[in-house]
């Protein structure tokens, strides 16, 4: 998965007038799917997938229930998939490798902040995409940067 | 009377006549101090460096904290935090120091939470640097959207092992839905705080 980190125009979203649902329908408007597949989450450095210890003998509503709450933890157990990449857009006032190791950008689209390894709070909103519509969104990264700053 | 020329110049041992009977000095009569090489046999120049930050033995660090019996450290956010994502985001974070083996009281609380969809349930934990250590969820319970709920959130961590920990908290949300986790300026900021103390 990649992650794409955009400033945000931290007024707008104090007044929400910016939030992450509202960027992400505009992102899909762009013919983008943001990854939404609940079992994946991504960190600085890996992509990280939540599996039934059981495999292919968990009951196939697994993944429902554990959101839900409803799987013990003990059943389940995180594997690294893939290494992360992060593209950083340069008005940003740091890199890819400044972000905190242990960092959970998750997945879909989020406003918030990112943790960098000094432990300082920088503002900014992201979205997680597949590594194979990396091309496609490259193409209209403007775009994507002015979704995030409600342009 | 003894001459006082002689405790000036004592060549023996000042021994008492029966053990553990007198003592030298009063409640309200008081030597100012007592110089020693030894006392009870123990050296304390000899381990002066544990008082000194660096020194060769140093304990001071942990002295302190036993003695403060705690330490504490907290951190804000003032920017509203949403998002999409149905597996955990961090939120925000606060790290501390254990000077020695703790037992660490964490609590996290923003403005408001709530979820843009009916019946949905945003979920958050607190987590030590990669350990989840409780997870709440918070939904709405009606047939309604935007419930907002008290997001207090609080773990005692027994048995943290000395040595520098982030705590972190984490949100996520249901499939298709926004979640919100409002926090503007003070004091309707975010807050996640620990306080520690030796287990």
């Amino acid at each position: 998965m990649v992650v794409y980190i955009f400033p945000v125009d931290v007024g707008k979203v104090n007044r929400l007038e910016l939030d992450a649902g509202l960027c992400e329908s505009r992102i899909r408007g762009l013919g983008l799917q943001p990854v939404s597949d609940p079992t994946y989450r991504e960190e600085a450095r890996k992509v990280k997938r939540i599996r039934h210890k059981l495999g292919g003998k968990a009951p196939p509503n697994w993944v429902q229930l554990y959101l839900q709450g409803r799987i013990p933890p003990d059943q389940v157990e995180e594997v690294d998939e893939d290494d992360s990449i992060i593209v950083v857009d340069p008005e940003l006032p740091f890199k890819a490798e400044d972000i905190a190791d242990d960092f959970s950008f998750g997945n879909g689209t989020t406003i918030g902040g990112v943790r960098l390894k000094d432990g300082t709070w920088v503002d900014c909103g992201f979205v997680v995409f597949d590594h194979k519509d990396r091309a496609k969104v490259d193409k209209v990264i403007d775009r994507l940067k002015d979704i995030f700053m409600g342009r | 009377m003894l001459d006082p020329s002689f405790l000036n110049a004592i060549n023996t041992s000042l021994i008492p006549v029966s053990d553990n009977v007198y003592t030298l000095g009063s409640s309200t009569l008081r030597w100012s101090d007592v110089r020693t090489a030894l006392l009870n046999g123990w050296n304390p120049d000899a381990h002066a460096s544990r008082h000194a930050d660096g020194g060769a033995d140093e304990i001071t660090g942990k002295l302190d904290y036993r003695a403060m019996n705690i330490i504490q450290a907290k951190a804000i956010r003032t920017t509203t935090f949403s998002t999409t994502s149905t597996s955990y985001v961090d939120i925000m974070s606060v790290s501390v120091t254990l000077p020695a083996a703790s037992n660490v009281l964490i609590f996290s609380q923003v403005f408001r939470t709530y979820n843009n969809l009916a019946f949905a349930a945003n979920f958050q934990q607190l987590v030590e640097d990669a350990t989840p250590l409780r997870e709440i969820a918070l939904g709405n319970s009606l047939n309604d959207s935007h419930i907002t709920h008290n997001s207090l959130i609080q773990h005692l961590r027994v048995g943290a092992t000395a040595g520098t920990k982030t705590y972190k908290l984490q949100g996520r949300v249901p499939s298709g839905s926004t979640g919100y986790w409002e926090m503007y300026t003070s004091p309707s900021h975010g807050e996640i705080c620990v306080i520690a103390f030796p287990s």
